[in-house]
């Protein structure tokens, strides 16, 4: 279908939600095949629908911490297929595989149906349901009781929805904290300390020569990963003159380094000392003004990292050093980019400002095919920005502040903290003791499990929202989510919660509804003037064009100014790690799983890790040769044991793997979470040693040191690989090309 | 006698059993035969005489689909009500039933007269466009008796091939199945 | 002048992201695989990213080549299959006939590329997930083979929706779920007898395109351009576990249409 065919139907399905009336799940598509040999005249027949024919909504995802403008099809009020907006201009009509199975989450068949009151002990998941009425008395007699000292969890927040957690925690006197992946944390502080911005960057890779990447999974589940792929794919294909290139440092051949020319090996954590070589090479030899090197790595002898000496300690030789530099520094413009495992050490923010300080040295802050600065909210009162995720460290007295009493109520909302904080920090423990907990979930999980009140909220697909993604494109943007079903089970939206017990808690807020705030907001966008829609004045068709669209933005607002040098250098520091096993243990986020939060949706779950191709499970990827010498094979049970405990898992014999390096994924080993994901593998977030980033306090989830011992068991692994052989038989078709000069 | 009649009660069996097949060819045609079956059970009469030969009105301007798209569609009751909101309802049990479920919000399910199976796709836009009047396949529906729509015409995969064949149109397996 | 649908996947952009494996999953109904279907190698995916290993650490890269359906031309399934099911169409798509298909799997042993799957059981969905189910594709029962359609139903939409128009489908009207999805724009689909069709265009003017297999002669649809290597491994620790001697295999390009 055509960008403006998609424009011109998204345009007109302007009046929202579609209303079904009647058309249930009780009556229709539960298989019973006498409904076949039925057909239905519904009741209203609102002007924008039709039986039998599909309609495609605008609507927006901020689940990825970039956000996505998405369409979905709707045919007869049920949400059939998920793609990317076409005109947002973060994601430009892509998509990515989690983005495609929200329709899973909608219409997944654990998800909590009503209000849950906890039957029984906490953590067993028995719960008896009560009615809406019931559920909002006892809510509110617990946020009366609360006031003062409550603790409201969520997920990064950023828009409409933050405005009202903003006012919430303001009328109840209480503390928000947001949980989010550790490693992201370490990121935004380093992008305070490089460039200054409280927001994360955009990359222009679309015009970039060279990218040198040390670790960042930017084309799988990192900030944001459709954003990123489109720029890479223009990189690729050569819109900024040649085909870019690509080197990849880090310690794992990542499902994104997989996409390098080049991949670079260095022991775990030594990113920023690497880093701070290729600046001392760069400088000595020439390449890049010395002048700007001393401002740039302030306070830092750039002579005591010359690649003789970091050469051992990253694991490589001076030369790879040597010809690195020369390559970033040859090629204009460059980016040096850092994130996920180069976070999660105890340097990791060293790592990252050393990496992202290079795009300094070689003239690429602010300037085309370099790192762009985003631009604040347009609207920081009623929009505001993104904040930071809640460190490790800050955890610690947030929990024991709960074991003690002193927090009367705690409201989890989007977030699973008891599965993703080590069980060290005791979260689980301190919920369990007797502080009245309620959680805004849809499904069952660690976190409300302990909860003495299951809400179900609306699902991204079912609520109203407007969102400040970060990273955004360069310039201020808004993503304009709209419900396009009728919710499917009966929840409510967790605003329109919020906003109820903010009142109760004596807080007066403007609006009275999720859908009363965003339209008040556009409106007030439209006021403020600029933007993507032109020549509209009348506030009912400004809003109907802002849904058509997706959301408002306004490319011709430059980005923020960019400064010339790192606001606040950060001390060089080596990684430490925890425990005497002789392997590095490396958790690693996959494309389909990150983190652990999407394992419900089976789509995802039988999504082939790309390298590995494994699915459904949990394994440790242990290189070919070390196998042989460990005397195992692809699918023996090995046990991996750490200062905080040992688990068995699955070998899987990985060619690229480091020989020193085992690596482990994220995602399993849920105790409860849907019947897809739980009591499948191993967290490991769970045998993981609690060390933290020095400087920030973040966890630092790759600083473990592990040992592995053969368990004489043997399982097999469920994986795609097998039906095709794993090494070509043919040669493989490849162009080699001379180096770009 | 009794060694002639041991072969006979032989024959007679294998005769039926050969019998089976061809029986079930010539029930397939007949007593199985879509056009065969008596009229199904509707929740309310519905007269389609009434609404066009006595008010006139064109099949599309209840099945809206038919013109434009894969489904012809069955109207929502707020199309009906449209006329049916003045129309008197004493004495009228059948247009009781509609106003109820109007008024009450329930969604009227009607049987299906016409049952194609799942891996068929009948687009009815494209046949309407080739200038077929909905009577080719549905028959006069007009003078059918309240609430007895039945099914005329065979419309099983022979049907529509041979059809397809003196039309020119595409015989081609992916046109319907997929 | 009849269609050619045909695709092109280039190689130097594909991610291995497998935004496309979903997008297949839910466009054309295909069963959730679990657990078990992997084990026993019956896991169904019309399009799946393969990955190929070339060296070992620390000289080590990995491949992603997606595999769809090659659409062939002179079709290796075809002239097995006992009853028809697996036939050519007007528009040289390799179809399946899902109706008329009764199980033998002979097509499947036959194809090369590994792309045509059965369906050993009934496939089954969770009451509330089968809202989801796309109603312009036909579930699959048990004891049928399926494969990659191209997107049939969108073809068939986007003829039917031109000739309601009166106009023939131009390059664009639609793409398959796996194009419209791909984030680099990595797959490319479109009409290959159509001059002025991205796709053709492609395939005109690359020096990188090949077909998967294309020695076997089938003439595949799907035209991959070949991955650009800036930075190659050193010599020695290339194809380490098979000697490239004993291969003589084509390597140069073969035309397409």
């Amino acid at each position: 279908m055509r960008r403006r065919d998609f424009l011109k139907l998204v345009a007109a399905s302007g009046a929202g939600a579609v209303v079904f009336t009647g058309c249930d799940l009780s009556q229709f598509g539960d298989g019973d095949p006498k409904r076949e040999f039925q057909i239905q005249s519904a009741v209203d027949n609102p002007q924008d629908f039709a039986l039998g024919r599909d309609l495609w909504y605008a609507t927006a995802y901020p689940g990825i911490a970039g956000g996505s403008g998405l369409i979905v099809r709707v045919y007869e009020g049920r949400a059939k297929k998920v793609d990317g907006n076409p005109d947002y201009p973060l994601n430009m009509g892509r998509s990515t595989a989690l983005e495609q199975s929200l329709v899973q989450e909608l219409y997944h068949p654990d998800r909590i149906g009503g209000p849950l009151k906890l039957k029984g002990d906490r953590g067993s998941g028995s719960f008896s349901a009560l009615s809406w009425g019931d559920a909002q008395n006892e809510f509110n007699s617990m946020i009366t009781a609360g006031k003062g000292s409550t603790l409201l969890i969520t997920g990064p927040v950023s828009g409409s929805e933050a405005a009202v957690v903003d006012q919430f925690t303001k009328a109840i006197g209480g503390q928000h904290v947001t949980y989010e992946p550790e490693e992201r944390i370490v990121l935004r502080e380093a992008m305070r300390r490089v460039f200054g911005s409280e927001h994360l960057p955009a990359f222009d890779l679309g015009n970039a020569q060279f990218l040198l990447n040390f670790g960042a999974e930017f084309l799988n589940d990192w900030i944001s990963p459709v954003h990123l792929s489109i720029g890479y794919g223009a990189f690729r294909a050569g819109v900024g003159g040649k085909r870019g290139r690509y080197w990849h440092v880090g310690p794992q051949l990542s499902a994104t380094a997989a996409n390098a020319d080049k991949w670079v090996y260095i022991n775990p954590g030594t990113e920023g000392l690497v880093a701070l070589s290729l600046a001392q090479v760069m400088t000595s030899q020439g390449l890049v003004d010395k002048g700007a090197a001393s401002s740039i790595y302030n306070g830092i002898s750039l002579d005591d990292y010359a690649p003789d000496k970091v050469a051992s300690k990253a694991g490589i030789s001076a030369d790879q050093i040597t010809e690195m530099a020369k390559a970033f520094a040859g090629a204009k413009p460059a980016i040096a980019m850092a994130g996920t495992s180069a976070a999660a050490h105890t340097n990791g923010l060293f790592n990252l400002t050393a990496v992202y300080a290079l795009n300094y040295l070689v003239g690429s802050v602010g300037a085309k095919g370099g790192v762009m600065l985003n631009p604040d909210s347009p609207l920081p009162d009623v929009l505001p920005n993104m904040t930071g995720g809640t460190s490790y460290r800050d955890w610690k007295p947030i929990v024991d502040k709960i074991k003690s009493g002193g927090t009367k109520l705690v409201l989890v909302h989007d977030a699973n903290p008891v599965y993703g904080l080590p069980p060290a920090i005791g979260l689980k423990d301190a919920l369990g003791a007797g502080t009245k907990v309620v959680s805004f979930s849809n499904f069952l999980d660690e976190t409300t499990t302990q909860a003495d009140l299951v809400l179900p909220t609306l699902v991204t697909l079912e609520d109203w929202g407007l969102h400040v993604p970060d990273p955004g494109p360069g310039y201020p943007t808004v993503a304009l989510q709209q419900p396009v079903v009728k919710p499917f089970v009966d929840a409510k939206s967790f605003v329109d919660l919020l906003i109820g017990a903010a009142t109760t808690a004596g807080g007066s807020l403007p609006w009275k509804t999720n859908e009363e705030l965003v339209r008040t907001v556009v409106g007030q966008l439209q006021q403020a003037g600029g933007g993507n829609i032109t020549g509209v004045d009348d506030p009912k068709e400004y809003f109907v064009t802002v849904q058509g669209q997706g959301g408002w933005w306004d490319s011709n607002k430059a980005a923020s100014a960019a400064p010339t040098a790192p606001a606040k250098p950060t001390n060089a520091a080596e990684p430490k790690f925890d425990g005497n096993g002789e392997y590095y243990l490396l958790p690693y986020p996959t494309n389909s799983l990150s983190y652990g939060e999407n394992s419900h949706l089976p789509w995802l779950q039988a999504l082939p890790e790309p390298i590995s191709t494994n699915v459904w499970s949990t394994w440790v990827d242990v290189n070919t040769s070390t196998a042989k010498k460990l005397g195992v094979e692809t699918g023996d049970i090995v046990k991996l044991t750490t200062s905080t405990g040992s688990v068995e898992v699955a070998v899987y014999m990985n060619p690229s793997a480091p020989t020193d390096v085992l690596l482990v994924p994220f995602g399993q080993g849920h105790v409860i979470f849907s019947r897809y994901a739980e009591k499948r593998g191993e967290n490991p977030f769970a045998f993981i040693a609690a060390q933290t980033e020095a400087e920030t306090g973040a966890l630092a989830w790759a600083a473990t040191k592990v040992s592995i011992k053969k368990a004489n068991k043997k399982v097999r692994v469920p994986r795609l690989e097998g039906s095709v052989p794993a090494y070509q038989l043919e040669e493989f078709p490849i162009i080699e090309v001379e180096a770009a000069e | 006698m009794g060694r002639i009649i041991k072969p006979v009660i032989v024959v007679v069996i294998l005769l039926l059993v050969l019998a089976i097949p061809a029986l079930a060819v010539v029930a397939r045609s007949y007593i199985l035969a879509p056009v065969a079956q008596p009229a199904k059970a509707q929740p309310i009469a519905f007269p389609h005489s009434i609404h066009v030969n006595v008010v006139g009105l064109d099949c599309t301007f209840c099945h809206r689909g038919a013109t434009t798209q894969a489904d012809s569609t069955v109207p929502a009751l707020q199309l009906c009500m449209g006329c049916h909101a003045i129309i008197p309802t004493t004495d009228r049990p059948q247009l009781e039933k509609l106003v109820n479920a109007f008024n009450s919000g329930t969604p009227i399910n009607w049987t299906r007269v016409h049952q194609l199976p799942d891996h068929v796709h009948f687009v009815h836009a494209m046949h309407i466009n080739a200038g077929f009047n909905c009577a080719t396949c549905h028959g006069d529906v007009a003078s059918m008796a309240p609430g007895a729509v039945v099914q005329v015409r065979d419309l099983r995969m022979g049907d529509c091939i041979t059809c397809h064949r003196e039309n020119n149109a595409p015989t081609d397996c992916s046109t319907c199945h997929y | 002048m009849a269609h050619r649908w045909g695709m092109t996947i280039d190689l130097d952009l594909c991610t291995g992201c497998q935004a496309c494996v979903v997008a297949c999953q839910a466009e054309n109904n295909i069963p959730i695989n679990t657990e078990e279907n992997f084990q026993q190698r019956r896991a169904i995916e019309w399009i799946r990213v393969e990955r190929y290993w070339e060296g070992e650490f620390p000289n080590v890269k990995a491949r992603y080549i997606p595999v769809p359906c090659m659409m062939c031309e002179n079709a290796p399934c075809e002239p097995v299959c006992p009853v028809y099911a697996s036939y050519h169409t007007d528009q040289g798509l390799n179809f399946q006939v899902y109706n008329r298909c009764i199980g033998t799997r002979y097509c499947s042993v036959n194809c090369h590329w590994h792309v045509r799957f059965f369906n050993f059981w009934e496939p089954k969905w969770p009451d509330s997930l089968k809202q989801q189910l796309n109603p312009l594709v036909a579930v699959r029962s048990r004891g049928v083979m399926e494969k990659c359609s191209f997107c049939i139903q969108r073809i068939d939409h986007a003829e039917q929706s031109a000739q309601l128009q009166g106009r023939d489908v131009k390059d664009g009207d639609f793409t398959t779920a796996c194009a419209q999805a791909c984030p680099t724009r990595a797959i490319v689909f479109g009409d290959l007898n159509n001059a002025d069709s991205e796709v053709a265009k492609t395939v005109a003017s690359t020096k990188r395109g090949y077909q998967l297999l294309a020695d076997l002669g089938t003439n595949p649809a799907v035209v991959y351009l070949k991955k650009i290597d800036a930075d190659p491994l050193p010599e020695d620790s290339k194809h380490k576990y098979f000697d490239s001697s004993q291969y003589t295999r084509v390597k140069e390009t073969v035309a397409v249409g």
